[in-house]
């Protein structure tokens, strides 16, 4: 499959831990309401106007995906490869501006006008804000946004206003959650401004051990500062990450080691996965690896992440597939990935 | 495990219910889940917590006290007013920023503590705040070479306020 998820291919600072970095910015044009109040008419304005622009050959050669022209594979799979939300695969004149080299997804007409976001493997924070700053000033340098001199961008929703940045880390901390420290983690990042969510599931019982932690405000603060603020908060958590796994490791190496290695037999045997049941198996290979215990490329294992997606399934089978058929689609990716990595890795 | 209810698709949503000490279990998928109103329970469904709604209730405490003029109010360019706000938690255009400035002044304040913009600005139409953020800037450090006894520099930083100030 053709890959667009830049943030599961390449480097990957901070490695197995710290899976992507996200910076996401929510701009509008000054002279049109924003998408909820807009006439479909006035949408399609929005979407000529920004089209125009991104279309234009630039540094990150922007190609543009209409999601009234996708099919609801495709659209579910841009989803699942974390390209575009799920509010703008079922709108109608929505449609993302794509530059897989350099990790950027332009949407338009989501909640508001533009959202520019970045999204990068492992801890690069700084890149991913680079990245969609000089997105935005390409569309600037033509087009003028709606901007208050006390409060900054604006935005639909007020907890946007400002710079309209959103900053975000996915991290993988099996070894929190199973102290059950995960919890104390997540309550005093709150002191830094900072909010946490299960990735795939809700509260502490993320599913794969899954992790995103955002900035709150949005207002009051510059970017870099909070770039600033999440890294060295990022740097905090991982450590501890790793501590703990350590000590895991220590005092009891047989039975993580025999986690570990019962989750590859059966990634690498079985011919049914129930996307489930390859998230939790997927969390045991990423500690293994985490831990030193197998040795994996990391841009594998979050391949593996977007490939055990339903819509990713299907999109790359061109059609439609039954949760059973899915199974057996998803337990034949991971297999063949799995076996072709491991025998790389010998040689 | 399968669904209980369509054995179909795959059961991701477990359900323990218990009602006057009586428990009970239940394996369904999200689609059986939602369409059982089940999911609404777990904070995914509509009416459960959100941060819309968590706006919404922001904002309807604003409304709590509503002065004469802000109940009629309707946004001259998207026809929105109040009401939708606190309703849906979403602003209809950039304008209701200044149709509503006494009703969000407040809010955003409850938001974001300090609502005054630090951030990136528009290379365009933004000239005043990047003059008045380079004079800010450059007080400042007035303020710190006159500390340090710095007066040749001090005397160039002051020189320069003055150009920026005349323009």
């Amino acid at each position: 499959m053709e890959y667009r998820a830049k943030w599961a291919t390449g480097e990957m600072p901070y490695g197995p831990i710290v899976i992507s970095s996200r910076v996401r910015l929510a701009r509008n044009l000054k002279d049109l309401p924003f998408p909820g109040t807009m006439s479909q008419e006035a949408q399609r304005e929005v979407l000529s106007r920004i089209e125009r622009v991104l279309r234009q050959p630039s540094r990150d050669n922007y190609q543009v995906l209409r999601m009234a022209e996708l099919p609801q594979n495709e659209r579910l799979a841009l989803v699942e490869e974390h390209l575009i939300s799920y509010d703008l695969a079922n709108q109608r004149e929505g449609a993302v501006a794509l530059s897989p080299e350099s990790g950027l997804s332009v949407m338009l007409n989501e909640e508001d006008h533009l959202r520019i976001q970045c999204v990068l493997g492992g801890l690069d924070l700084d890149t991913a804000w680079q990245g969609a700053s000089r997105c935005d000033d390409l569309l600037e340098s033509e087009l003028d946004f709606a901007f208050h001199e006390q409060y900054g961008y604006l935005t639909a929703c007020p907890t946007n206003v400002g710079t309209g940045m959103r900053a975000s880390v996915m991290l993988h901390l099996p070894a929190l959650v199973e102290s059950g420290q995960i919890g104390r983690v997540l309550m005093a990042i709150g002191q830094f401004g900072l909010m946490a969510r299960g990735l795939y599931g809700e509260g502490t019982e993320a599913r794969g051990h899954i992790f995103q932690i955002s900035n709150q405000v949005t207002s009051g603060v510059s970017e870099e500062e909070v770039v600033r603020n999440l890294k060295a908060v990022t740097l905090q958590i991982v450590g501890q990450e790793q501590a703990l796994q350590k000590k895991m490791l220590a005092a009891n190496r047989p039975k993580i080691e025999d986690r570990v290695f019962r989750a590859l037999g059966i990634l690498t045997n079985a011919r049914m996965l129930d996307s489930s049941e390859a998230m939790t198996l997927l969390s045991e290979l990423r500690l293994g690896v985490s831990a030193g215990l197998l040795s994996l490329p990391l841009s594998l294992l979050s391949e593996l992440l977007v490939l055990i997606q339903p819509g990713v399934l299907q999109s790359t089978h061109k059609q439609e597939l039954h949760a059973l058929e899915r199974d057996v689609k998803r337990a034949e990716a991971v297999r063949s990935r799995l076996l072709e990595a491991l025998r790389r890795e010998k040689k | 495990m399968l669904c209980e209810e369509c054995r179909e698709r795959p059961a991701t949503v477990h359900v323990t219910q218990v009602t006057n000490g009586d428990r009970s279990e239940k394996n369904l998928c999200e689609v059986c889940a939602r369409a059982m109103g089940e999911l609404d329970l777990m904070g995914v469904g509509p009416g459960s917590f959100s941060i819309n709604n968590l706006l919404a209730g922001l904002m309807s405490l604003e409304q709590a006290a509503p002065t004469p003029k802000s109940r009629g109010m309707v946004c001259p360019t998207c026809g929105s007013d109040y009401r939708r706000f606190a309703e849906g938690g979403r602003f209809g255009c950039a304008d209701c920023y200044q149709t509503f400035s006494r009703q969000i002044a407040p809010l955003l304040k409850r938001i974001h503590g300090n609502p005054v913009h630090q951030g990136k600005l528009p290379s365009r139409g933004a000239q005043a705040m990047v003059r008045k953020r380079q004079l800010h800037q450059l007080r400042d450090e007035l303020k710190l070479m006159v500390d340090q006894e710095h007066f040749e520099r001090a005397a160039e930083l002051r020189d320069k306020i003055k150009q920026l100030e005349a323009e």
